[in-house]
C-alpha cells in the first residue's frame, strides 16, 4: 500500500506523458529524415539520383531538362542524397503531410540555365 | 544424371559443403541427426539446368551443409521423417520453385505461401538444358 | 470423451496481431492437433532481390521485417561484403552494433508490452511502450528514422555519430534502464503473470534442438546458443555472454528477453564508450560473385542470408531464413495438450513475426 501511495501522489503531481497533439506538435529532430526536396538550380540532370533510387520515385529526363519526383513513392532512404554530387537532392527533417491524392512534383531547369546553353 | 557439380572453386564459396546423391541423402541426414545437429533450413538454387538444394545444419555454432543436385522434374525425398521441422522449408521450396518433394508429413500442395490463382511457381527459371536433339 | 471442434485461430485475432492462422482441433477445452496456415502476407522479396541491383537490395531487405530491419540490413551487407572481399572499418562495426542492439532493445520491449496485452494488462502494456518510445527517439535522433533506419550499406555505415549524440544516447539509456528496473518486477513477479506463464508451453532442450528452435526460445530451454558468440561485427571485441534460462516455459522466455534488455543496454553503452576513431565506409568495388552464407542474431533468433552472385549487378539467388520460420514448428509441439485459453500466450511466447516469415 505505501508503495502504491507513492505512485498515486507521483502521478498527481507529474505532467501527463502524452502531448496534446494537434495543438502542440513535436519538433522534428535535427538529423531526422523527413522528406526529400530538390534544389533544382544546382541540378545538372545527370540522373544519378534516379539510378540509385530503390523505389523508382525519381525520373530524370535529360533532353527536356526535367526531374519528376513522386513523394508518395519515396521511402526517404537518402540514397539519392548520397549519390548527388551537386547537392541538389536534400533531406529536411520535416515530414510530408498526409494527402488525399498522390501528386507528382515536377522540377524544370530555371530559364537562365537554358540561356547559358544557347550562348 | 543427378551428379552434383562443384564449379565454384576459385570464387568465395560456402565452407563445409558435402555433395551427396539424392539416393543417399536420407542416410546422411540421419547420420547428422544422430550426431546432434540442428536443422536450419534448405536453400534451393535454380541454375537453369537443374536445382541445387542445400541443406543447412548447425552444431555448436558450426555450420555443415549437404548439397543435392536434382533434375527439375525428379522428386527428392523429404527429410521430415528425420527432422519434423523441415516441413516449412520443404513446402516453401515446393511453392516457389516447384521442386517435387516425396513423403512430406504436412503437405500444403505447393500452396503454403502462394495463392491458388498463381499459375506456376514464381521463382522457377525456364529450363536452359539442351536435350540430346537440341529441342 | 469430448466433442471435437476445429477452431480457426487468426488471421485476425484480438490478441495476436499477426496474420497467421492456426487450425486448432479442440477436444472440449484441450488442444489436440494444430496446423498453421501461412501465406497471407507473402510479398516475393526473394524474387525481387534477384531483379534489383545488389546495392539497392539493402533497402529492400530492411523491409522484410519492420521490427528488426537493422539486423536484416546488417546480414545482407555482411554477405555481400564476403563476396566482394570488403572489410568494413572498425568504427563502422561498432556503430553497427550500436544500432542493431538498439533495435533489439525496442523489439524486446515491444514484445514485453504485447505479452502484457495478451493477459489484458493494458496499463503495463502502455508503460512498457512508453519506455520503448525513448529508444525510438534515440534511434530517430542518431539514425534519422524510427524503425527503418537504413544505416547499413555495403562496406560500412552511412551515418556517423557526433560526441553530442553519443552523450545524449547514453543519457537516454541510463533513463531507460532506470525505468525498466522499476517496471520489470511488475511483469516478472506479478501473481497473475506467473499464473499465466509458468509451466505453460514447456519445451525441453532436446525438443528445442530437434525442432530447430532459435533465439530466446532456444536459450530459454537451456541451450547456450547465440550467434553473437561468433563475434561478427564488433561483438568479438566487446565480449559477449549469452543469457540462458533452463525452465523452457513461457515465463523463462519472458525472463530471457527481459534480461537481454539489460544486456543490450550494457552492450550499447560499452560500444559507445569504446567507439574507435576512423572512417565509417570502405568503398566496395566490382560485382559480387560466388556464394556466401551469413548468420546473425536478430531479436527473434538466428537470421540466415544465403547470397549467390554471378558477377553481374543482379544476384543469382538471395535466400532469407527468418527466425520465426524456425520457431513455428515448435508451436506444433507446445500447443497440443495445452488449454485453449493459453493459446495466445504460448503463440506470443515465440515472438512471431509473420511478415518476416513469409517475406
Amino acid at each position: 500500500m505505501p508503495k502504491m501511495l507513492k505512485a498515486v501522489v507521483g502521478n498527481l503531481v507529474t505532467k501527463p506523458a502524452t502531448r496534446p497533439h494537434p495543438y502542440r506538435r513535436r519538433e522534428a529532430f535535427a538529423r531526422a529524415r523527413g522528406r526529400v526536396i530538390f534544389d533544382i538550380s544546382r541540378c545538372i540532370f545527370c540522373g544519378a539520383c534516379a539510378l540509385r533510387c530503390p523505389a523508382s520515385a525519381i525520373r530524370v529526363n535529360r533532353t527536356e531538362r526535367e526531374l519528376v519526383f513522386e513523394p508518395f513513392r519515396c521511402i526517404i532512404c537518402g540514397a539519392c542524397v548520397d549519390g548527388c554530387r551537386r547537392g541538389c537532392a536534400q533531406i529536411i527533417p520535416q515530414y510530408h503531410s498526409p494527402a488525399y491524392t498522390k501528386p507528382e512534383e515536377t522540377y524544370r531547369a530555371p530559364i537562365e540555365v537554358k540561356e547559358d546553353n544557347q550562348l | 544424371m543427378g551428379e552434383a557439380r562443384t564449379v565454384h572453386t576459385e570464387l568465395p564459396d560456402i565452407d563445409n559443403v558435402q555433395v551427396v546423391r539424392k539416393e543417399e541423402l536420407l542416410e546422411r541426414v540421419a547420420e547428422l541427426a544422430s550426431q546432434g545437429f540442428r536443422f536450419i533450413t534448405t536453400t534451393c538454387v535454380d541454375t537453369g539446368e537443374q536445382f541445387e538444394v542445400y541443406y543447412h545444419f548447425d552444431h555448436q555454432l558450426q555450420m555443415s551443409h549437404l548439397l543435392v543436385a536434382v533434375e527439375k522434374d525428379d522428386p527428392i525425398p523429404s527429410i521430415t521423417p528425420i527432422y519434423f521441422s523441415a516441413f516449412v522449408a520443404e513446402n516453401e521450396m515446393k511453392d516457389l520453385f516447384g521442386v517435387k518433394v516425396d513423403g512430406l508429413n504436412v503437405d500444403y500442395q505447393g500452396r503454403m505461401l502462394v495463392s491458388d490463382e498463381l499459375p506456376s511457381p514464381p521463382m522457377r527459371k525456364p529450363n536452359t538444358r539442351r536435350d540430346g536433339d537440341g529441342s | 470423451m469430448g466433442v471435437k471442434t476445429i477452431l480457426p485461430f487468426g488471421p485476425q485475432h484480438p490478441v495476436l496481431p499477426e496474420p497467421i492462422q492456426l487450425r486448432i482441433t479442440l477436444e472440449d477445452e484441450n488442444i489436440g492437433q494444430v496446423l498453421p496456415a501461412l501465406g497471407y502476407v507473402h510479398r516475393g522479396i526473394e524474387k525481387a532481390g534477384e531483379k534489383n541491383d545488389y546495392p539497392l537490395n539493402v533497402y529492400l531487405v530492411e523491409r522484410v521485417c519492420g521490427i528488426c530491419s537493422a539486423t536484416h540490413g546488417l546480414a545482407y551487407c555482411m554477405a555481400v561484403e564476403k563476396l566482394l572481399a570488403v572489410e568494413p572499418p572498425l568504427r563502422a562495426n561498432y556503430l553497427r552494433v550500436v544500432w542493431t542492439e538498439l533495435h533489439r532493445l525496442h523489439s524486446h520491449l515491444l514484445w514485453l508490452g504485447l505479452l502484457a496485452d495478451a493477459f489484458g494488462f493494458e496499463s503495463l502494456f502502455m508503460q512498457i511502450w512508453r519506455i520503448r518510445e525513448m529508444v525510438m527517439d534515440a534511434l530517430e535522433k542518431t539514425a534519422g528514422n524510427r524503425v527503418i533506419i537504413s544505416v547499413n550499406t555495403i562496406g560500412g555505415v552511412r551515418r556517423d555519430l557526433t560526441e553530442e549524440q553519443i552523450e545524449e544516447t547514453l543519457r537516454t539509456l541510463a533513463e531507460c534502464e532506470k525505468q525498466l528496473n522499476a517496471i520489470l518486477p511488475v511483469i516478472l513477479e506479478d501473481y497473475t503473470v506467473r499464473k499465466r506463464t509458468v509451466g505453460k508451453g514447456v519445451l525441453t532442450a532436446d525438443q528445442a534442438l530437434r525442432l530447430g528452435a532459435v533465439g530466446p526460445v532456444l536459450r530459454a530451454s537451456g541451450v547456450a546458443q547465440d550467434l553473437r558468440m561468433t563475434g561478427y561485427a564488433a561483438y568479438g571485441e566487446l565480449g559477449f555472454e549469452p543469457i540462458v534460462e533452463t525452465a523452457g516455459d513461457c515465463y523463462a522466455r519472458a525472463v530471457v528477453r527481459a534480461r537481454e534488455c539489460f544486456q543490450t543496454i550494457d552492450l550499447v553503452r560499452r560500444a559507445l564508450q569504446n567507439l574507435p576513431e576512423g572512417d565509417i565506409l570502405t568503398k566496395p568495388r566490382g560485382n559480387p560473385n560466388g556464394r556466401a552464407i551469413v548468420r546473425v542474431e536478430a531479436p527473434r533468433g538466428e537470421l540466415l542470408y544465403f547470397v549467390a552472385g554471378n558477377g553481374t549487378k543482379n544476384l543469382e539467388r538471395m535466400r532469407v531464413r527468418t527466425p520465426t520460420l524456425a520457431n513455428v514448428p515448435t508451436l506444433l509441439e507446445m500447443l497440443p495438450g495445452a488449454e485453449f485459453a493459453d493459446v495466445p500466450v504460448i503463440t506470443l511466447s515465440i515472438d512471431p513475426c509473420i511478415s518476416c516469415t513469409e517475406r
